[in-house]
């Protein structure tokens, strides 16, 4: 089975969860946006599913953003899509204030 | 009156006359305060085409109803006047704690007019009111002049907000700063500079009466409770912005030739907080907390200390002049600072300066001797001296704002001095985010991320909805716009519009209404003051020559011909087709005519303006 390899890139929140920056995971081709939350799901908590998969509270106010190579995801549709080799990933939230 | 101290003080600089006057309940059931009220005032004391310079040019620093109580985010003021840059009516934002004071001394609005015959300040205690001199401060920065008025009042505990070299100077878009925050936008500063009043202090010990003091307080602590789950702000302040937008491709970078900075980590709250902070600060009763104090502690800017810096400036003296060394940019911000000067102009200006020493516009003969490239930080912080003190040719040149020294250098300049309506400007994309051509044209400021303000529900979505798809904006600006009109008003902070926006007038602002001053208004009666506040703006700018020609050759021409070249945002613009389409069906919703962009008659009757003639 093709295999490929993308950037994970954690912001604020979810760098303090993760204890890292940046992560390379290797995965199955055929893996969507919402398969890899399934994953960080295992190994960090239920964070990631709560702020994009089912979230809740306040949507403006700091809103948590997806990006899929620097371009923001619409949820919960942009989970469908599908990751290519070399794709990052950003977990962060969008600005408030500026 | 519940919300509100009860008087206008009014001080007249020419004759030393001071007159304080009942806040008249038309004023506030039609136009709330702030900004709203502002207007009003204006609208009635300047004659059409009042010059900036002149003892006619009133400069109003408003409060609202919001303000002296408790509601999260009311730690702000606004200074009103006519800028000397856009010539149009403006409205300059500060925070800290001198907006709550002066309704402790018992004022909602502080109207200046004439020209002092000698540097003055203006000294308020509460019902004594004072001109004094201000020759031993003239000259002085703005930390030393506000350490030097507390120690000649000799209390600490008065809010002092005054004017630095670049003000006296007369540099267009000089910056009024109180304690360490600016009200920075649209050269206010330098009226007051021109008026040859250094700066105003506020000692009060009033207090506001509210209707329901355990609504308010729960209020409060329901607003506080979301503050403190809030993602970014309370811990990064605006700082962590920077990285955001420059993941997304929208950051103004080299005087807008791109919009991705590869050293935008650098200067990314993200990374400079954990190393730089020295402490966090809040405005009067703020549960956000959102100021963040860094300094730098060694090499040779040690000892640059400034609030933030935040976002607009990390992107104004960082990115767009290419400048990817933080200790050199928190040193530039406090430059501006003690001179007093507008971080964002400032930048403006120095980015297109670079950009024309760059192409060979500008030679080093005219720069001074200045090695002007891109990512200069040591020149950065030289030329800011010599724009507040006007010294030699560049110094001289840029202290008049990009447009104007644009059209004198000429030699197509002009295509790339980025600001509308002569506002320099800010950090938000115009071609990033398309509902920004709209808000920033259509703005009575022009280059203020403050008019439209459609950035907050602008970012988070997809790249075809931000930057591609345009039909929606029209739609988005109305209800945005009318949104601020509610909000500078109130005066409440834009930092809480997750909680009170974001998006149009709300019963959140009809609640704050309530809580603050008891008005039972509904929220068709919201709106309708909203834009009867924004209508009569309207009004003034086509009375002083302001209206369709000025909205549609808003756009700085790189903005409307040259597509974003790289990144996430590659090939975004606002083409000229698409905008002529926006601007007509925001004019439609607007009531505004589209031949002229004057207010329609019938919406004038419809908002009670029919007396009102232009």
């Amino acid at each position: 089975m093709a295999m490929v390899t993308v950037t994970l890139e954690y912001t604020l929140k979810f760098r303090s969860i993760t204890g890292k920056d940046l992560e390379k995971v290797t995965l199955e081709d055929k893996t969507t946006i919402g398969g890899i939350l399934e994953l960080l799901k295992l190994k960090y908590g239920d964070i990631f599913e709560k702020e994009f998969a089912n979230p809740s509270g306040d949507k403006i106010a700091g809103a948590p953003l997806l990006l899929l190579n620097g371009r923001a995801l619409k949820l919960p549709e942009g989970l469908n899509t599908y990751i290519n080799d070399g794709d990052i990933i950003t977990f962060t939230y969008a600005i408030a204030g500026g | 009156m519940f919300g509100y101290a009860g008087q206008i003080l009014k001080v007249d600089l020419e004759t030393g006359k001071v007159v304080k006057e009942p806040l008249k309940d038309e004023l506030v059931k039609g136009y709330i305060g702030g900004l709203g009220a502002s207007a009003k005032i204006l609208f009635e004391s300047l004659p059409p085409m009042t010059e900036p310079y002149s003892p006619e040019n009133v400069v109003i620093f408003a409060t609202g109803p919001a303000q002296g109580t408790l509601i999260p985010g009311s730690g702000r003021g606004l200074f009103v006047s006519k800028s000397p840059l856009t010539n149009r009516i403006f409205n300059s934002n500060v925070g800290g704690y001198i907006a709550a004071e002066l309704k402790f001394a018992g004022y909602d609005l502080l109207a200046i007019t004439g020209r002092s015959s000698k540097p003055a300040y203006i000294a308020i205690d509460g019902d004594n009111v004072e001109i004094k001199p201000a020759t031993s401060m003239w000259g002085k920065t703005t930390y030393e002049t506000q350490a030097m008025i507390k120690e000649e009042l000799g209390d600490k505990s008065f809010q002092v907000a005054c004017i630095g070299p670049a003000g006296e100077n007369l540099v267009k878009y000089s910056a009024i700063i109180h304690n360490l925050h600016a009200a920075g936008r649209g050269g206010i500063a330098s009226i007051l500079g021109w008026k040859r009043l250094k700066a105003i202090a506020v000692r009060g010990d009033k207090s506001i009466e509210v209707p329901d003091k355990d609504a308010l307080i729960a209020f409060y602590k329901e607003i506080r409770e979301k503050c403190s789950k809030h993602p970014t702000l309370p811990g990064y302040g605006t700082t962590v912005a920077l990285g955001t937008i420059n993941k997304l491709g929208c950051l103004g970078t080299r005087n807008w030739q791109t919009e991705v900075f590869e050293k935008a980590a650098n200067i990314d709250g993200y990374t400079t907080i954990p190393k730089y902070k020295r402490l966090d600060i809040a405005c009067t009763g703020c549960p956000m907390g959102c100021g963040k104090v860094q300094e730098v502690a060694e090499g040779k800017y040690a000892g640059a200390l400034a609030k933030g810096p935040e976002y607009e400036t990390l992107y104004a003296l960082g990115s767009l002049v290419g400048v990817g060394d933080f200790d050199a940019l928190v040193s530039a911000a406090r430059l501006c600072d003690e001179y007093g000067l507008d971080t964002i102009s400032t930048g403006v200006v120095i980015a297109w300066a670079m950009e024309c020493y760059e192409k060979g516009i500008l030679t080093k003969d005219e720069t001074d001797g200045l090695e002007l490239n891109f990512g200069n930080g040591d020149a950065v912080n030289e030329v800011i001296k010599r724009i507040a003190y006007k010294n030699g040719y560049l110094g001289n040149l840029l202290a008049r704002g990009v447009k104007e020294a644009s059209e004198i250098v000429g030699c197509g300049s002009q295509y790339f001095a980025m600001h509308f309506k002569g506002l320099e400007l800010a950090g938000h994309s115009p071609r990033g985010v398309k509902g920004w051509t709209l808000g920033y044209s259509v703005g009575w400021r022009g280059g203020s991320h403050h008019d439209g303000r459609v950035h907050d529900i602008e970012y988070p979505k997809t790249f075809e909805e931000r930057a591609l798809k345009y039909e929606d904006k029209p739609e988005i600006v109305y209800k945005t716009v009318h949104r601020v009109m509610i909000e500078e008003s109130l005066i409440t902070c834009r930092f809480f519009g997750g909680y009170y926006g974001p998006l149009e007038p709300n019963e959140n602002h009809l609640r704050i209404l309530k809580l603050t001053t008891g008005f039972d208004m509904t929220l068709e009666e919201l709106w309708r003051t909203a834009r009867r506040i924004r209508t009569l703006i309207r009004c003034i700018e086509v009375r002083d020559g302001f209206g369709r020609k000025g909205d549609v050759n808003a756009p700085p021409l790189r903005v409307l011909n040259e597509p974003i070249p790289e990144g996430p945002s590659k090939g975004a613009h606002a083409k000229p087709s698409e905008f002529k389409v926006m601007i007509n069906r925001l004019y439609d919703l607007m009531g505004w005519d589209r031949e002229t962009g004057k207010p329609k008659s019938e919406v004038l009757k419809e908002l009670g303006l029919s007396d009102v003639t232009i």
